[in-house]
């Protein structure tokens, strides 16, 4: 049974899509909305805590993320990290030009699997 | 209701008439009258002495017997006969009964046969002296005829002989007694004089038999009622006969005074409703009354056809004045033009800074100028100014103005210098005494920085995030009045999102029909009220305000805005980036979305590190984000109160631990033009720029 979170804060972004974070059996799939900037990226990391980000793939998708500050990023890395400790794989799905530049500027472009 | 002369002329005539008629009537009826009392009074008196004289002449004895005869009755029975006098009796055959008891034996018996000679000869005079009596006064005309005498001693008249008019009942039969009612009688009566008056409508006439102490007198009365109304009678008959004759006069009069007057009174009438009516219709020309009567009509209808003259010639000037006022409107009109187009169109934009114009002339050329333009890549020169007066000679001053501020400011000097100059050059030959006032100003679009200068124009409105300000405290002279006069400039710095509003008079000065002015209230209440199109606002403001009076000047705006915007985050919290990444995000929203999405970034980075280090141990700590927008690129400048650190050099060892850290800086660096770090006045300010295209 897939889990649908909603974003406590309503606020930050549009009231009408709401970031979405499914748990199934072998896949954590999560869908901001928005910007993943220093607030948005803090709540979706606490949101995120009751999963067990070691125990299945991770798929990022940013096909309704504006763009990824800093903050963002730190998650993904975040993200990363747990999933490769659980021999698991993560993905980033829809990347825009504007977050595939910040992967460029970061150098993470190469260290993360973009589709 | 109309009243014509006809009808005015014949009520005159009619009361003229009445009055105559009545006032002659009064006089004449007077004047007859009393020659009929006249006559009526010869005639009784002529009468009387007749009587008398034939009494005296043939039948002396007899009466003087008769006389003494009822003289004994009287004497005898006087106080029963004056009680008698004025009593009232039953009847006339009662009142006979009882004169009859003191006369018996007097005259002879009414029936029976085989008289006396002496009661015959008595019958036959008395009956003698009745007809005489009677002859007379039918001769005369006259009522009353009596022969009585007078007892003096009692004031007294005993009858001897009366007769009245047939049925009256006012007989006095012989021996009976009145008193003489008339003082005219009385006097005659007690000095044995005839006498003969007139009283009111009778007419007496008394006369002595013989004249002798004693006498019997003989009387002859006439009451003429029947005269008098014999005369008033006459009175009337005169007056239908007048009044006749005066409306046949009159009817003729009218007739004459229709044709003399009326008639072609009529005619003029006429003629100068046809000329009045060709009038408006077009092309007018002279209209005869003809009329040739050399009175005063023909004098007037001579004057109307020189009226007609000179209200044609009056017509003509007319029309020859308002056809130079055409071509004077429609040249007008054309230098309008020519002046609208001097002036600038459109809105002028410079990095953030954007001038619109709004100018509504009250007349067809106006006394009001504007004027903006580049000086070089940064600065923005832009003035407003007012010249008093109105219509052509405010307009020709003020393109002669308009010349000199362009070519004064393409000198490039201080403004101060400039407005010294351009007063002296527009005092010189200003005999007209025309005078400006005007708002120049010269706007560092890089900076924000303003200088202006104030001649005697109205400080514009400043509308900032703390609310609405009056721009300028120094009042220099207006221009054009006072040679080398010294003029200050003013300094101030615009900030993203402040808007300057300029104005000329005719905005605040504007009144509805009330004669209220717009004012300075109002003008600031629409400035707070409107975001976008200032201008356009304020001008509806107004047309709304005035409800159609006439708009008396030149309405004239000056609306520069400086776009972008201007945060201050006191005691800045993590969730305070949020507010303003959106509040970036919107005011560029026009440029692409990657743009924008990357200055959403640059502002999340910054103000994350001036958050989570800069200010960390701050006092009261302070966030200010300004963003202005200059053309293509988005100038952002973030101040905060921290100590002092450049993000962009100083790289602490807690960012140098945490790699997101750095990461922010690098994404700054990558994702913007330029950055610019400042410690100054205590604060940080970072300036980055970044290409929005």
């Amino acid at each position: 049974m897939p889990d649908i979170i909603k974003n406590p804060e309503a606020g930050t972004i549009p009231a009408e899509k709401h970031t979405t974070v499914e748990a199934g059996e072998t896949l954590l799939r999560i869908a901001p909305v928005g910007r993943l900037d220093t607030v948005t990226s803090g709540e979706l990391s606490d949101s995120l805590n009751e999963y067990d980000l070691t125990a299945r793939d991770v798929d990022f998708d940013f096909a309704e993320v504006d763009y990824i500050s800093s903050a963002g990023l730190r998650l993904l890395v975040y993200l990363r990290k747990n999933a490769k400790a659980g021999g698991r794989s993560m993905r980033l799905l829809n990347v825009n030009s504007v977050v595939r530049e910040i992967l460029r500027i970061s150098g993470f472009e190469k260290t993360f699997t973009v589709v | 209701m109309r009243f014509g002369i006809s009808k005015k002329l014949l009520l005159l005539i009619a009361a003229l008439s009445l009055a105559l008629i009545a006032a002659s009537v009064v006089v004449s009826s007077r004047l007859y009258a009393s020659s009929l009392k006249r006559e009526a009074k010869k005639l009784c008196e002529e009468t009387a002495d007749s009587l008398a004289e034939s009494i005296t002449n043939e039948r002396i004895d007899f009466m003087n017997g008769f006389k003494s005869k009822i003289e004994a009755a009287y004497l005898a029975n006087r106080e029963e006969l004056e009680a008698a006098s004025g009593a009232e009796f039953e009847s006339f055959e009662k009142r006979e009964e009882f004169y009859e008891r003191f006369t018996e034996g007097i005259f002879p018996p009414k029936q029976g046969l085989g008289l006396s000679y002496e009661a015959a000869t008595f019958k036959l005079e008395y009956q003698n002296l009745l007809d005489s009596m009677d002859m007379l006064s039918y001769a005369g005309g006259l009522d009353v005829a009596s022969v009585f005498f007078y007892d003096a001693e009692h004031g007294s008249i005993v009858y001897l002989v009366d007769r009245q008019p047939e049925g009256s009942t006012l007989y006095n039969f012989p021996a009976s007694v009145s008193k003489p009612r008339d003082a005219q009688l009385k006097e005659a009566l007690e000095t044995l004089s005839p006498t003969a008056y007139v009283i009111g409508t009778k007419c007496v006439a008394a006369t002595p038999v013989d004249g002798t102490d004693g006498t019997v007198f003989v009387l002859f009365a006439s009451y003429n009622a029947e005269t008098e109304t014999g005369v008033r009678l006459f009175s009337l008959y005169t007056l239908l006969m007048l009044l006749g004759a005066t409306a046949l006069i009159g009817a003729f009069i009218l007739m004459f005074a229709n044709r003399l007057i009326v008639r072609n009174v009529r005619k003029l009438s006429a003629a100068a409703e046809a000329f009045t009516s060709q009038i408006d219709g077009g092309s007018p020309e002279r209209i005869s009354a003809g009329i040739s009567s050399r009175d005063e009509i023909g004098d007037l209808s001579g004057k109307f056809d020189l009226m007609q003259g000179a209200i044609l010639g009056y017509a003509r000037t007319l029309e020859e004045k308002t056809s130079r006022e055409e071509r004077m409107k429609a040249e007008l009109g054309l230098a309008a033009r020519i002046q609208e187009e001097s002036l600038p169109h459109g809105s002028l934009r410079r990095g953030g800074a954007e001038l619109t114009s709004f100018l509504k002339p009250a007349k067809e050329v106006g006394g009001d100028l504007y004027d903006y333009f580049m000086l070089d890549d940064r600065r923005m020169f832009f003035c407003l100014a007012d010249v008093s007066g109105k219509g052509i000679p405010a307009s020709l001053f003020m393109m002669r103005a308009s010349a000199l501020i362009k070519s004064g400011v393409a000198q490039g000097k201080p403004l101060s210098r400039f407005a010294f100059d351009l007063n002296n050059e527009l005092c010189s030959g200003n005999e007209e005494s025309i005078f400006i006032t005007a708002f120049f100003g010269v706007l560092d679009t890089l900076t924000g920085r303003l200088e202006f200068l104030r001649a005697g124009h109205e400080e514009p409105f400043l509308r900032r995030a703390g609310g609405i300000t009056r721009l300028g405290r120094e009042s220099n002279y207006v221009l054009g009045v006072f040679d080398d006069a010294d003029f200050l400039a003013e300094e101030t710095t615009l900030s993203p999102g402040d808007t300057l509003f300029m104005f000329t008079d005719g905005l605040d000065e504007g009144v509805d029909p009330d004669n209220e002015a717009f004012g300075y209230d109002r003008i600031a209440g629409v400035l707070g009220a409107s975001a976008d199109d200032v201008n356009s606002a304020m001008y509806s403001a107004l047309v709304d305000f005035c409800r159609g009076a006439e708009q008396f000047d030149d309405v004239t705006m000056l609306t520069l805005r400086v776009s972008g915007l201007t945060l201050r985050f006191p005691d800045p919290g993590y969730a305070d980036i949020a507010k303003a990444s959106e509040s970036v995000l919107r005011e560029l929203s026009a440029f692409p979305k990657e743009r924008v999405s990357e200055a959403g970034v640059i502002v999340d980075e910054i103000m994350n590190n001036e958050i989570t280090y800069g200010l960390a141990e701050a006092e009261d700590p302070l966030i200010t984000l300004t963003l202005r927008v200059e053309g293509d690129t988005a100038v952002l400048m973030f101040e905060d109160n921290g100590a002092a650190f450049d993000p962009l050099t100083d790289v602490t060892p807690e960012a140098l631990e945490n790699s997101e850290g750095g990461f922010g800086i690098l994404f700054v660096k990558s994702l913007s033009d330029s950055r610019a770090y400042v410690r100054e006045g205590g604060l940080n300010r970072l300036t980055v720029k970044k290409n929005m295209v």
